[in-house]
């Protein structure tokens, strides 16, 4: 009696971690590719948005799959966006993430009427089937330790670590700074799609206004909490999703401001600021000396 | 050690201007024999690194071409370099601190199946070619945990893991304790019997005569003398890389002195210095703030004075006293050592030194830029150290940085607010709480008619300005602030012939009125234009001190080269 109880409450509170975390873990890892290379990426908001926009409108017509495809490749042209404005340009990284926001944010606001033409609500950004929530699940559980491997035991791992410390010394030692930078991008632009395929084509289907809601800062608060590496965002984002899943649980049953529990990974993101000392990657955000 | 003739790197013409205008290599040409050890020495800006990162790929030359082997080759990035056998080792370390010294060496030429990296071979390959040499490697160490010489050696292993022929060493010894120079040299030694070339960049003598075979001399951008190390002496490669210096208002070569100086010619003779008048009149801080001014410096021509007598500030203090003075450098080992030095009111004492034997860091201990580790810095009396650099600058201490652009201007304000900058709280200034502009205004309007700052007024923006008359804008800001101590870091470097006048009357105005002036200069001549007495500094330690009558330019040399 009492263990069923007991399991009726866990179980689901495991599951909904786990729908919590997994679009944490995407972002963040696609966070800590770009980071790793040097460019800061509060971006990743506006290419989840991007990515679920685009997944559901692909979606409709050619399939769930395609449409999942569709929203890896527009976070990719994202990150190229990104890079573009960062490194060609030479802007400032904070200022292109927030453009590339905005943009997002009221791009797909717009688009999302002009192209369904209606008011309230809408029902008609949406797909009939979705994709099985476990595929991210397996994907959520696996991707960080292939991160994990790719950056610590593979020579491009290597490489985009280095640039990400010193794009003059990966230059001394004869490799090309910006090349790196790109393949970084866009690893970081399609993780970040394919968390915006997974909020719209799995979890609910459908793309509404502003739908990814702050996950992509939430996924940076775990790239820092979790000092830039794979295992450690991943379980930063764990944490953070779990106090998402018991908010969600918890509302209607306890009397606790579920604002309260929504400011967790902030405070959370304050204190391992304060206790961890995370120290980025040495060149994050920083131009490059050129010549003279 | 004979070279063999293989003339191994060839660099001809090579001319490089940068985009700010600055012709930092003027048709060098270079020739390194296989098997040797070459050195490019030269003082700061001779060009000496530019010339490194040309022949590196970093930087492209804008004319000028390089052999390898006899063969032309381009060399448009450290990549191509690297695959024509190059490496190089630069002043800075390019390792990264978060990387373990593995990952450093072997980043961008991992070793690897399949992308996944075999750091077991690697370190294998590594520690047998560390063995042959000598040389032990904390391999799996983070970078940063590690010494200057140890990363140094990492650098080289990187550079010989890539099979590096030749090897370019940037300034190797400048952040080195001597005996870990010591053992840098013996490293280069066994290099080079296994067949390296090795081209050095220094400006330390005496490392040149014990550890080359050859040596190349840059001077102002081009390339001013060629010597087989056993053919030739310090005292010729000193006089080379200082040059004869024609420019600047000193006093004509006196023929005696030349003719019985042992390098004629080289070294110039200079007549006794100037005495500066007591400084009887009440000090300029002691005056009204509107009538302290300096007033024009004279338009005069410099006539060369008589009589070498000290000025009789008879104070019982001296206004700036440095005793045992220790400052220690960014990675922690000493810059200046066991300093002790007294400057009397009225007085100018010159530093010379060999560039980079700590008047930097001494300078900087005096006006609170550099914390002092030992030893104490004195005014009138009163401790110095721990002293804010505001502080001191109320007590009258004011500072001539050596690099104008980077610490001594902004060079997007005006000429007005530059010369608030440091005193943004004087409300004489026009600083205060909200800034008075019309007196900032004022100020400036002043300051460039009384410096004749080539200006339309105190508005103009700094960076607009030529060298010469931002130099004088520095200075103007120096000697407003009523000081009683200027510390004067390379005041006329890059400055024309009149610029460099204006700045002489000024200090020497400055002088009758009181002012102590501490000059850094690697000029010689400016030393002993206006110095009363000369302190040589030598690897941070003051190698002696000769009032201006007795010292000569052969003493002097002599002490900065040897200590």
């Amino acid at each position: 009696m009492e263990s069923e109880g007991i399991s009726a409450i866990v179980v689901p509170l495991i599951l909904l971690t786990l729908r919590q975390t997994t679009p944490l873990v995407l972002a963040g890892l696609g966070g800590i590719f770009s980071e790793r290379v040097g460019v800061v990426n509060i971006a990743l908001e506006g290419m989840m948005l991007i990515g679920g926009f685009v997944g559901i409108w692909v979606g409709q017509s050619a399939g769930v799959l395609a449409g999942a495809l569709a929203a890896i490749l527009s976070g990719a042209l994202t990150g190229s966006l990104h890079l573009f404005m960062t490194q060609r340009l030479k802007m400032d990284h904070i200022i292109s993430g927030v453009a590339i926001n905005l943009l997002a944010l009221n791009g797909t606001t717009y688009l999302l009427r002009k192209l369904y033409v209606m008011a309230e609500p809408i029902r008609d950004a949406s797909v009939p089937t979705t994709i099985p929530v476990g595929y991210f699940i397996a994907l959520t559980l696996s991707l960080p330790f292939l991160a994990h491997f790719v950056l610590y035991k593979t020579a491009f791992g290597l490489r985009l670590r280095a640039v990400g410390e010193s794009a003059e010394s990966v230059r001394m030692a004869g490799l090309t700074p910006i090349r790196l930078r790109t393949a970084g991008l866009l690893i970081s632009g399609m993780l970040g799609g394919l968390a915006g395929a997974y909020l719209a084509l799995s979890q609910v289907g459908r793309f509404s206004d502003d739908m990814v809601s702050g996950r992509g800062f939430i996924a940076l608060a775990a790239v820092v909490c979790g000092r830039w590496t794979p295992l450690g965002a991943a379980l930063a984002a764990l944490i953070f999703g779990f106090f998402d899943a018991l908010q969600l649980q918890l509302q209607g049953v306890v009397n606790i401001p579920s604002q309260f529990l929504l400011m967790v990974p902030y405070v959370f993101t304050i204190l391992a600021a304060l206790v961890l000392r995370p120290t980025p990657p040495a060149a994050l955000g920083r131009e490059e000396e050129t010549e003279g | 050690m004979t070279p063999s003739p293989i003339p191994i790197i060839q660099m001809a013409n090579i001319t490089k201007t940068f985009p700010n205008g600055v012709v930092a290599n003027d048709d060098i040409s270079l020739t390194v024999w296989e098997g040797t050890v070459h050195a490019v020495i030269g003082e700061n800006g001779a060009g000496k690194s530019t010339l490194m990162h040309i022949l590196y790929g970093r930087y492209q030359p804008d004319r000028g071409r390089i052999r390898l082997r006899g063969e032309d080759v381009r060399i448009e990035s450290p990549a191509q370099a690297i695959s024509l056998g190059l490496g190089m080792v630069s002043q800075h370390t390019t390792l990264i601190p978060a990387l373990s010294v593995l990952d450093n060496i072997i980043l961008g030429n991992e070793y690897a199946a399949f992308g996944i990296l075999n750091r077991a071979g690697a370190a294998r390959r590594i520690e047998t070619l560390a063995k042959q040499l000598g040389v032990e490697l904390p391999l799996h160490a983070r970078t940063e945990t590690l010494s200057v010489a140890a990363m140094q050696k990492a650098e080289i292993m990187k550079a010989l893991y890539r099979g590096a022929k030749m090897l370019i060493l940037d300034e190797p010894t400048a952040t080195l304790a001597p005996q870990e120079a010591d053992a840098l040299f013996r490293l280069l030694a066994s290099l080079k019997s296994s067949g390296t070339t090795i081209l050095f960049i220094t400006h330390k003598l005496r490392e040149v005569m014990q550890h080359t075979d050859a040596v190349t001399v840059l001077r102002g951008g081009r390339a001013v003398g060629e010597r087989i190390t056993r053919e030739t002496y310090p005292e010729e490669l000193l006089a080379l890389m200082l040059g004869q210096r024609t420019a600047g208002p000193s006093v004509p070569l006196s023929e005696e002195a030349a003719a019985s100086a042992p390098y004629a010619g080289i070294y110039r003779e200079t007549e006794p210095p100037e005495t500066p008048p007591s400084p009887v009149h009440p000090l300029p801080w002691e005056r009204g703030p509107q009538s302290e001014m300096l007033g024009r410096p004279p338009q005069s021509e410099f006539a060369p004075e008589t009589s070498a007598a000290l000025p009789s500030a008879s104070a019982a203090v001296p206004l700036l006293e440095i005793r045992e003075l220790l400052v220690l450098n960014r990675r922690r080992s000493p810059a200046v050592q066991d300093f002790h030095l007294q400057v009397s009111a009225g007085e100018i004492v010159g530093i010379a030194g060999v560039d980079g034997s700590g008047q930097k860091q001494l300078a900087e201990a005096v006006v609170g830029l550099s914390p002092i580790e030992r030893g104490q810095v004195l005014l009138d009396g009163a401790v110095l150290n721990g002293l804010s650099v505001e502080r001191r600058l109320q007590m009258g201490i004011s500072y001539i940085p050596e690099d104008r652009h980077r610490e001594g201007l902004i060079l997007d304000f005006t000429i007005a607010e530059n010369l608030l900058l440091g005193r943004q709280r004087d409300r004489r200034f026009g600083g205060g709480w909200i800034l008075d502009l019309k007196r900032l205004a004022q100020l400036g309007d002043r300051v460039v008619q009384e410096y004749r700052i080539r200006a339309g007024g105190g508005d103009t923006v700094a960076g607009t300005l030529s060298g010469g008359n931002q130099q004088k804008v520095v200075i103007a800001r120096a000697m407003e602030g009523h000081p009683r101590l200027v510390i004067a870091m390379q005041p006329t470097r890059g400055l024309d012939v009149g610029a460099t006048e204006y700045v002489y009357d000024t200090f020497r105005d400055a002088r009758t009125k009181g002012v102590s002036i501490l000059l850094f200069s690697l000029d010689l001549d400016e030393i002993f234009a206006l110095s009363d007495r000369i302190a040589v500094m030598y690897n941070g330690r003051l190698a002696g001190v000769l009032p201006r009558a007795q010292a000569t330019m052969e003493e002097v040399g002599r002490l900065m080269v040897n200590g």
